[in-house]
């Protein structure tokens, strides 16, 4: 036996070498977006540069031997506010496509300060992205209804939001880590108001300025550090400003027909004369000279000259039948972006509540429509009475300054064959050493998949067992039903009924905060109760039925027959005669349950909040911290070998008769 | 004379009646035999074929659209913030106005989105088991007819394959897809959306190949050493033609089996990596994504928005089970309890 166990030990490196290929050449052959977010965030330096001279840049700043092009696209970004999803659009805004999902609704305002980079506002939540969108991760969470995000540069951001709150950050909005710690970086910046503010733009880092309601404007020329409060001489709210490159010019529009305009960065406002009294929402400005303002029930105005004069303008589109329509509802948003570089044509996009989105080639003197929205008809009526804020069925953000390359390689750093010496890396992300997390999320992981183990077969085997013996009666019948049952019902759901329904119907909620078992054994169980017992039904499913029909195919064997002859005990035959011979396959079962049980556990400590690999897993696939993947699959196959290996051992024991050969 | 006295040693009058009857073709003759004896099992089907033409008719049968919403019966209550989003009271079930699952955060009709919810999974079962099981009675039976050191080979591989916990590798496998399809993709005239089910479908299928070549390795085994394949070798056949023309459809059996309860399988996958954000974005519906987006926040204000999608996904995953427990019993003892 001794011989066998060192044979079975020494079948684990084939078994691993094929695994880590197989991890390797997932890796491996997808090396755009792995890749590209790997080296993004890598250590040793960014090598990611959204601009022509990337391949420059990336050969420069990291040493890349091989760098190839990664990726080659346009964007442009919108936002609707139904579930929170952000629409993207690559081609120009012919086709819209939600990008990624947050989870809050709705979506308020939205910047972005690179194609990859970006921020969104949503009720209290501040939610920003570092790949375009594909993935988003709340980066604060705030007491006050938040109102509109701005960055000034690539590192500094700011955020209004409602009685007077203006936060900001150093550190472009993204959260700090300090090992498994991460804090927001938004921090207070005295307004020296209570009002509810708006809206907020800054020319670059210093020169900023914020409007709100009631007339409110304040302005800074240091980054924040002082604002002082601007006599705007109207008390309607004002809804959106704008600041221009040059950091003099700017505009900012709001209710009942408002347009000022400033010529010194923010100190003086001047009202313009405007024969509407309808509600200004946005301000697009195609180049320094062409300008739009848009506004309720249609109307848009256009000044050609910079802001100097203003012309009162129809958007006219054509129609499904090729008639020209004229728009009639509130127009929400406005933007313009050059969408060519080569020839700096600029496109810009209006949004109206009729869920259109229009788009001009020309500066705005013919408008087409694009696709409407996937989302039809969501949100627009209580968003304004519940917010009393701008409507924005739909609004645009062109990021991108035309054609943008992005450039990556392939780096040592992603895959190395050390992995196989016990060198598994640091983790891209904070840079902790990989075995330190594993060996961190280890413990809670293993506590559940034994306690998981136990349970269910302690639960299972006496089940099939009765089961077996009490053939096709009630028992019978309910033991073969919650079986199948178990195998069918999502862990999830079962998790989430478990949660929720004691605490609506019994004001019962279960602890969900994990305690080390070190720390409190009795809090640590209690901790795992629920845990065990919905993995356990998972678990004890297949086990109860392999139990079951084993137990009645070794209860029809002769020598049970003559066990019964010879005026033996019932419980004697069952637990000495049949229950022994039945429980090699029962046992086999249990051993291949393990990788179906390791994976279950990723749902049930998502749902429990309990900080294992399931956790880390499902966090280092999100921020795509390949090292940390890589680390956990490999660690998880090395441990199912080493089970699996346990359990054969264990058949020696059951039944003599296995010599290993 | 009653007809059913045995006066010869030949078949009675009735025997002969049931033995025409067995002339059906195999596969027409299994679900007549799975009605006949399996009431369970004949439940399974009708769940199954509930299901199916649920999710293929999803848009007609509906009552309404997939992002349909009623935002006017939506009430808002001021100063009540629950997490992000919970200022509203969400209306329950009820029969009049037609909404028997009730109401979701933005006002859509979840009994109408649990059925074109349906189409997902419909979509993500029937592919992902096609994909699975054809190449991997393909493997399989290569495998099984190759023999020796190519056998040898390829079961380690299936080995080093299942050591992987598969949930896990479907998680891996999904997120290194990524987000956005490949350059080409939409020249098959599909889009972002459909990414999200494909690469579903492409990861549920190539993870579960080891499992099902193992199973129909061993069925294959069998039949290789059968003298009907010996007559065929000797009278000449390629070993491609004895695959394709005696092995292949003597493994049918196993493979319908496999193929049943992969189905299952499959679609609790998909509704799990939904769950946990891998799998079918929103706005799109999918059962999975139902419990995970809105069911999660407003759990506790609306507890149908995760009730009923659960329910769903258990019953068609329940049916689905028992009808492969039924078929497995009917064409392969051999494989039971071991799936």
């Amino acid at each position: 036996m001794g011989q066998y166990a060192v044979r079975r030990l020494l079948l684990i490196f084939p078994t691993l070498l094929i695994a880590s290929l197989i991890v390797a050449a997932l890796l491996r052959v997808m090396p755009g977006d792995a890749v590209m977010q790997a080296l993004r965030e890598s250590r040793g330096g960014v090598s990611l540069a959204d601009s022509k001279e990337g391949l420059e840049i990336a050969r420069a700043k990291v040493g890349l031997k091989d760098p190839f092009l990664v990726q080659y696209m346009k964007f442009v970004f919108g936002w609707p506010v139904q579930d929170g999803a952000v629409y993207q659009s690559k081609d120009d805004g012919n086709s819209w496509k939600p990008a990624g999902r947050i989870h809050t609704e709705p979506i308020d305002s939205l910047d972005f300060i690179t194609t990859a980079k970006g921020i969104g506002i949503g009720g209290k939540f501040i939610w920003g992205t570092k790949d375009a969108g594909q993935v988003w991760t709340a980066f604060h969470l705030d007491d006050i209804v938040l109102n509109s995000v701005t960055y000034g540069d690539e590192d500094n951001v700011w955020v209004v939001g409602d009685e007077g709150t203006v936060l900001y950050s150093p550190e472009g909005g993204f959260r700090r880590h300090e090992g498994q710690q991460t804090f927001s970086t938004f921090g207070p910046q005295d307004s020296g108001t209570t009002a509810r503010l708006l809206a907020v733009d800054f020319a670059d880092f210093e020169n900023g300025v914020i409007v709100g309601a009631e007339g409110t404007i304040l302005m800074t020329s240091d980054g924040g550090v002082t604002w002082q409060s601007v006599d705007s001489g109207v008390d309607s709210d004002l809804v959106a400003v704008t600041l221009m490159d040059d950091g003099a010019t700017g505009f900012a529009v709001g209710r009942g027909g408002v347009l000022l305009t400033t010529r010194d960065g923010g100190g003086t406002w001047a009202s313009e004369p405007l024969d509407t009294s309808n509600d200004l929402l946005a301000i697009g400005i195609d180049n320094s000279a062409n300008v739009w303002v848009v506004g309720a029930g249609g109307l848009a105005l256009n000044s050609v000259d910079g802001g100097l004069t203003w012309q009162e303008k129809e958007l006219t589109y054509a129609g499904d039948n090729g008639e020209l329509r004229t728009v009639g509802s509130d127009i929400n948003a406005i933007a313009f972006g050059v969408i060519e570089e080569e020839t700096g044509q600029t496109a810009g996009f209006a949004s109206t509540s009729g869920n259109n989105i229009l788009r001009t080639l020309d500066g705005g003197l013919t408008w087409e429509r694009m696709s409407s929205l996937i989302s039809r008809r969501v949100g627009t009526d209580f968003v304004e009475e519940s917010l009393n804020r701008p409507v924005r069925d739909f609004s645009i953000k062109i990021t991108s300054q035309g054609k943008v390359r992005l450039y990556g390689a392939t780096s040592d750093r992603i895959w190395q064959w050390g992995v196989l010496g016990g060198d598994w890396g640091t983790t891209i992300l904070g840079n902790r050493s990989v075995w330190a997390d594993l060996a961190r999320a280890f413990p809670p992981t293993l506590q559940l998949m034994i306690m998981t183990v136990v349970v269910s077969t302690a639960v299972a085997i006496p089940l099939g067992v009765l089961s077996a013996v009490r053939q096709d009666t009630v028992a019978d019948y309910l033991g073969r039903f919650i079986a199948i049952f178990g195998l069918a019902v999502p862990s999830f759901w079962l998790a989430t009924l478990i949660l929720v329904f004691p605490a609506i119907w019994l004001d019962f909620s279960p602890p969900l905060e994990y305690v080390g078992f070190n720390e409190s054994p009795v809090k640590n169980l209690l901790f795992f109760a629920l845990p065990v017992a919905v993995a356990g039904i998972f678990g004890s499913a297949s086990v109860m039925r392999m139990t079951r029909s084993m137990m009645l195919e070794v209860l029809r064997q002769d020598y049970i027959r003559t066990a019964w002859s010879k005026g033996l005990q019932e419980r004697m035959i069952i637990s000495r005669h049949a229950l022994k011979n039945a429980m090699i396959p029962v046992i086999t079962i249990v051993g291949m349950q393990i990788p179906f049980l390791l994976g279950n556990q990723v749902v049930i400590e998502r749902i429990f909040n309990i900080p294992g690999l399931g956790r880390i897993l499902v966090e280092g696939t999100s921020t795509r911290d390949y090292t940390l993947v890589q680390g956990i699959v490999f660690f998880l196959s090395f441990f199912i070998i080493v089970s699996n290996l346990i359990v054969d051992l264990t058949y020696g024991w059951l039944d003599p008769r296995i010599r290993y050969e | 004379m009653d007809q059913n006295i045995r006066t010869t040693a030949g078949p009675t009058h009735e025997e002969m009646v049931s033995l025409r009857r067995r002339t059906w073709p195999w596969w027409i003759d299994l679900w007549i035999q799975l009605v006949k004896t399996k009431p369970l099992a004949t439940l399974g089907l009708i769940i199954l074929t509930f299901f199916m033409i649920t999710g293929i008719f999803s848009t007609l049968i509906a009552p309404e659209g997939v992002n349909e919403a009623h935002t006017e019966r939506l009430e808002r209550i001021e100063g009540m913030m629950i997490v992000s989003s919970g200022t509203m009271v969400i209306p329950g079930p009820s029969i009049v106005p037609f909404h028997p699952f009730g109401l979701d955060n933005v006002g859509r009709d979840v009994l109408s989105r649990i059925i074109h919810g349906a189409r997902v999974s419909v979509i993500v079962a029937v592919g992902a088991v096609a994909l699975g099981v054809g190449l991997g009675t393909l493997v399989g039976i290569l495998s099984a007819w190759l023999g020796g050191a190519a056998d040898t080979a390829i079961q380690r591989i299936v080995d080093a394959w299942l050591t992987f916990p598969t949930l896990i590798v479907l998680i891996v496998v999904v997120t290194l897809l990524g987000h956005s399809p490949p350059p080409g993709f939409d020249r098959l005239g599909l889009d972002t959306d459909q990414w999200a089910m494909f690469k579903i479908i492409l990861s549920l299928g190539v993870v579960n190949i080891a499992w099902y070549a193992r199973i129909i390795r061993s069925a294959a085994l069998v039949i290789k050493e059968q003298q009907y394949v010996d007559a065929a070798r000797a009278l000449g056949a390629t070993g491609f033609r004895i695959m394709g023309r005696h092995i292949t459809p003597n493994v049918m059996a196993p493979a319908i089996t496999l193929a049943t309860l992969g189905m299952g399988g499959a679609i609790l996958s998909e509704a799990t990596l939904s769950f946990l954000g891998y799998g079918i974005p929103p706005p799109n519906a999918s059962w999975g994504g139902m419990l995970s987006t809105t069911g999660q926040l407003f759990i506790y204000q609306a507890p149908w928005l995760a009730f009923f999608p659960g329910v769903a996904v258990t019953l068609v995953v329940l049916g689905i089970n028992l009808l492969g427990d039924g078929l497995r019993d009917l064409l392969d003892p051999r494989l039971r309890g071991q799936t």
